[in-house]
């Protein structure tokens, strides 16, 4: 047994080697918090899509995802052996300016707030979209359909409760209501189920009645319901794979940060370790002995953090499932964790590996110490410079394959040959940090000049070990490095996403008046100056402009709106100067939509005309929505004949950049309900995809910020095993006059350097790392235009200094109490 | 306690008035130094020898405040180092004390200019050109300030740390076992710069050493045991030293 000594090393080293178990902590629970959350999703997911499903004997459904209709629905009910049946179905009614979904009563998942679920014909129990505007015992008037598929009698459904779907319901998307089948087939006698589940009659086997059913209706599929939500899971577990992916990403960085950490405790603690080591040997402990040591060590290690961070992991997510539930996140959530096995064992397991792989090279290292090191006084371990070239060249041939694999998945648009291109490169860099940190930090140590001497040792100190230096670095650099390219990242999809958006509907609300007929052509009613006041009144509106408009014929596919939009209007209100720029006489501005509408494509000639003549107009991409074309003042002029077809018709609105969009919009609609005016606008759908963007790199920056808390343990770790290296040379420096607050200021100089220049390293390595994902997402002939959030760049840059000055603290506290006699003594 | 008297006339660069240290508690408290009182003459070579425990390197480090006295009091020229806080121990130690070790005495991180001009630029005073020049001619520097302290032999490091010792011209040099780590030729040609500090420059030093020939280069040897001054050698050479220190264990 050869234990005893072999862990005693542990227990007395317990302190130094805190940071590496905090890091291992970290990283653990992070991966175990990934892990049941990605189970939880899952377990949420398969009970909102298949729950009621599961309960059902047999499930009809169309081959091929075709759907029932009417007389197959009745058939199975018809059929011997059938009990109950419930049939899914949904219909789209038309009310005022747009559509009310109408489905069937769900078997489950929903959750009844107020009345009652619908149980007569012509009763609905209506979601909450719908209630805002209906509330129990009021009346719902609409239109029914056809069988040819034209507009029928209306008729009245009385409300009788409200409910909530569901997540993941067709009715969980805007307004609409749950109806009996009966009121469903009188809105739509041609209505088509999604499925039909059919309870089996006491008595009747399930088999019998499949074969049956089968027989019964050919062209359908029939499975048990436990088959059925099979199915419907795997159709939709895309959602959570996704999520899933990008956390167990996000572990998986946080993993091999901390085992950067890790490895560099290891490296520095047996290196302090040389002449016990040493001693060990003399006294007879063979290499294997001594590796062992090391590795039992680490096992050890490895093992209560991990454990320690499973059970803070699994606290977390706890956490995290109350807040997504108090938050409302969009992904049904089911009633409690799932903690599976694998959500126990894995990260154990990876734990516990990841300790002893990065142990294992400083550990092969501590065989290598020679027994009469033992007997030689400690001299301070420098860093090797053997191998620097060999490894630089392999740096410089990884970064330059890296390089060109991106290069080559942007040109041809394949991702994984672009994150593998990445990734080669990124360890190439790793690899190179040895050569890159030291002159980086001497750059940057100029700046430190004005902190005098201890600035000039700050310097000194934190380019001493390159190889420590790069390996503290290091783990401040992949945080920040993926952070930077996330942001940068959003920050340009946002853009590119909304230059499209300003091509489809270049203004963020544009309001028409209603028309009037006259003659042949309608005419626009003139818009209320009153309504005009009020709108510019509204908080967060920037800009109102009323312009002129006409209704024109548009080739020969009958009349459209136009609107009259000068250079000087347009640049009040539209957001792109671009577009502004582009406007100019003879041209006509289309949207996206128009644009299809009327086969044509920027650049085209559009023939408009009117009760004034006609004209060949160039199109243009500039969408004004409900307000139609957009022409110069003098050709709608020219082309309206002027007189009262053309009126003032249209208000073109911009919104404050800071506008609550939710609320202007519906202050701005309140006022144009009243007019009589409808509103349209790309506001609503740059506020998504701008809020979408935003959350994402809010996420993604909370999960890197693990990343970069394990960085700043790394940091402080390195500093305090300095610390206690140079504990002879801090004496020194003492007694030749060097105050404790010089000392601390230091320590400060010195962490706040490394700090920086990982930092600055990220910066540069993610804004590339961006514009090349970007280039590779983009498909192909869309401009990549790189966006760099300034503030966002700027608050990183903050949080790395905070973090490098927070990890100085306790070494340099350490530091400062180092007698200059004790040092000396001690020679 | 034990009291050794300087001779009348002479000023005293520092001096101890019943300076007592103890580490340690209780049982396993150890006396390092039992109520010494003691005069250093400045201008003068003053060599503190006495067998290893004989708490000579605590004598030297209180007396250059780089440690804090259990009881008594120590003086550095007019200042009473006990009744000062750390910055101001720190400030004064940059002014009025040079430090020579046995080893460690340079930062590697430094060359051997940065390593001299230290204590200045932690003081934030600029040096003195011509008496740096006359210090590093005089050491034998010149060709090797560049250099950082890796690159240089064990002598010449010793005569770098000198070099940062003189270069304040401070009230006193303690000199801590300079030449244990050196060969004897070495070892004597740095003697012979510390006799040379005193005879041409007037500096004062302290040296503490086991050595009996080094201690010979001194005006004055004090002699310690047991954390007591146990005797004194004025002029002494090689052989009187030995004598005292064959007393010395006579009398332990």
């Amino acid at each position: 047994m050869a234990t005893g000594w072999m862990t005693a090393g542990l227990a007395s080293r317990g302190r130094r080697l805190v940071s590496a178990a905090v890091a291992i902590l970290i990283g653990v629970g992070f991966l175990t918090t990934s892990l049941v959350a990605v189970s939880t999703a899952q377990a949420g997911l398969e009970e909102a899509v298949a729950g009621g499903v599961r309960d059902a004997d047999l499930v009809v459904t169309g081959e091929d995802g075709s759907w029932l209709d009417t007389d197959q629905v009745d058939r199975v009910a018809a059929t011997p052996g059938v009990a109950d049946v419930v049939a899914s179905a949904s219909v789209g009614v038309e009310r005022g300016s747009g559509f009310v979904m109408g489905a069937s009563v769900p078997s489950g998942g929903m959750t009844l707030l107020q009345g009652r679920l619908p149980a007569e014909a012509r009763e609905v129990t209506v979601n909450r979209e719908l209630a805002a505007e209906l509330s129990v015992d009021d009346r719902l008037t609409v239109p029914t359909w056809t069988t040819t598929g034209t507009e029928g009698a209306p008729v009245d459904l009385t409300v009788v409760g409200v409910v909530d779907p569901g997540e993941m319901h067709a009715l969980s998307y805007g307004e609409g209501f749950l109806a009996t089948d009966a009121t469903l087939r009188e809105l739509d006698p041609l209505l088509s189920y999604e499925s039909v589940q059919v309870a089996v009659a006491g008595g009747a086997a399930v088999g019998d009645v499949r074969a049956d059913l089968q027989s019964a209706l050919p062209g359908t599929v029939l499975r048990t319901g436990p088959e059925a939500a099979a199915d419907r899971v795997a159709a939709m577990t895309g959602q959570t794979f996704v999520l899933g992916g990008v956390l167990l990403g996000f572990g998986a960085v946080a993993l091999v940060t901390a085992a950067i950490v890790i490895a560099n405790t290891f490296t520095i603690t047996l290196a302090q370790r040389t002449g016990e080591l040493a001693l060990l040997r003399c006294v007879g402990a063979t290499r294997s002995q001594v590796r062992r040591s090391v590795l039992v060590e680490a096992v050890a290690l490895g093992a209560a953090a991990s454990v320690a961070g499973v059970a803070g992991g699994i606290g977390v997510a706890q956490l995290l499932l109350t807040l997504a539930r108090e938050v409302g996140i969009g992904i049904p959530l089911g009633t409690g964790l799932e903690v599976g096995w694998v959500s126990l064992v894995v990260p154990v397991l990876v734990g516990v590996l990841m300790t002893v792989l990065a142990s294992f090279w400083p550990a092969t290292r501590a065989t290598r110490v020679s027994p009469l090191a033992a007997l030689r006084p400690t001299a301070a371990p420098e860093g090797a410079t053997r191998g620097t070239a060999v490894r630089l060249l392999l740096a410089v041939l990884l970064v330059a394959g890296g390089a060109g694999l991106m290069v080559l998945g942007a040109a041809q648009r394949q991702v994984l040959l672009g994150v593998g291109g990445g990734l080669v490169s990124f360890v190439g860099v790793l690899l190179a940090a040895v050569v890159l940190v030291p002159p980086l930090v001497r750059l940057l140590g100029v700046a430190a000049r004005p902190a005098g001497v201890p600035g000039r040792l700050a310097v000194a100190g934190a380019v001493r070990n390159p190889g420590r230096a790069a390996a503290t670095s290091a783990a401040l650099l992949v945080g920040v490095t993926l952070i930077t390219m996330t942001s940068v990242g959003a920050a340009s999809g946002q853009r590119t996403a909304t230059d499209e958006i300003d091509q489809a509907l270049a203004i963020d609300l544009a309001a028409q008046t209603p028309s009037e007929q006259d003659g042949d052509l309608p005419v626009p009613t003139a818009v209320d100056d009153g309504v005009v006041d009020r709108l510019a009144a509204v908080d967060g509106v920037r800009a109102v402009e009323v312009v002129d408009t006409a209704y024109l014929e548009v080739g020969d596919t009958g009349t459209a709106p136009a609107a009259a939009l000068s250079p000087a209007t347009a640049e009040r209100v539209l957001r792109s100067e671009d577009l502004v720029d582009a406007l100019a006489p003879g041209t006509v501005g289309l949207g996206s939509y128009e644009r299809a509408r009327y086969g044509v494509s920027a650049g085209d000639t559009l023939t408009v005309s009117g009760p004034g003549g006609s004209e060949d107009l160039e199109v243009i991409e500039l969408g004004l929505g409900g307000a139609g074309l957009a022409l110069q003042p003098e050709d709608l002029a020219s082309l309206s004949g002027g007189g009262t077809a053309q009126q003032p018709g249209a208000v073109l609105i911009r919104l404050e950049d800071s506008a609550d969009v939710r609320a202007t919009m519906s202050a701005v609609t309140d006022l144009t309900d009243e007019a009589g005016m409808s509103v349209q606008g790309a506001a609503a759908e740059r506020a998504a995809i701008t809020q979408v963007l935003d959350v994402m790199v809010l996420v993604a920056t909370a999960l890197l910020g693990v990343a970069v808390l394990i960085a700043v343990v790394g940091i402080a770790n390195t500093l305090s095993l300095s610390v206690v290296e140079r504990h002879r040379e801090h004496a020194l420096l003492r007694g030749l006059g060097l105050t404790r607050g010089q000392m601390r200021m230091m320590l400060l100089v010195e962490s706040v350097l490394l700090a920086l220049v990982s930092t600055g390293l990220g910066l540069v390595l993610g804004v590339v790392y961006a514009a090349f994902g970007i280039q590779t997402l983009l498909p192909e002939g869309t401009a990549l235009t790189l966006a760099v959030p300034w503030g966002r760049v700027a608050t990183i840059v903050g949080v790395a200094l905070l973090a490098g000055a927070l990890a100085s603290v306790l070494p340099a506290r350490r530091a400062a109490r180092v007698s200059p006699a004790e040092g000396l003594a001690a020679a | 306690m034990t009291t050794t008297t300087p001779r009348q006339g002479t000023a005293l660069a520092a001096s101890a008035l019943d300076l007592t240290k103890t580490y340690g508690r209780g049982e396993a408290a150890v006396t390092a130094l039992d109520g010494v009182s003691v005069g250093i003459e400045a201008g003068r070579f003053t060599a503190i020898m006495g067998p290893s425990g004989s708490g000579k390197s605590t004598l030297m480090h209180l007396l250059a405040g780089l440690d804090t006295p259990t009881a008594g009091r120590a003086y550095l020229g007019e200042h009473e180092l006990t009744s000062l806080s750390d910055a101001q121990l720190t400030r004064l130690r940059r002014q009025s004390v040079g430090f020579v070790f046995q080893a460690f005495n340079l930062l590697p991180t430094l060359t051997a200019r940065q390593n001299i001009r230290l204590p200045l630029d932690l003081a934030g005073r600029s040096a003195d050109a011509g008496w740096e020049r006359t210090v590093v001619e005089a050491l034998g520097l010149g060709e090797r300030l560049g250099h950082r302290p890796g690159e240089l032999s064990g002598g010449q490091q010793q005569r770098v740390a000198l070099a940062r010792a003189l270069v304040t011209r401070p009230e006193v040099i303690f000199a801590d076992e300079p030449t244990g780590a050196l060969d004897s030729t070495t070892g004597a040609e740095v003697l012979a710069l510390l006799r040379r500090s005193v005879d041409e420059w007037g500096q004062t030093v302290v040296m503490v050493t086991h050595d009996p020939k080094a201690a010979a280069v001194a005006d004055r040897v004090l002699l310690l045991a047991d954390g007591r001054i146990a005797g004194e050698i004025l002029d002494p050479d090689a052989d009187a030293v030995l004598a005292g220190i064959r007393d010395l264990g006579r009398v332990a």
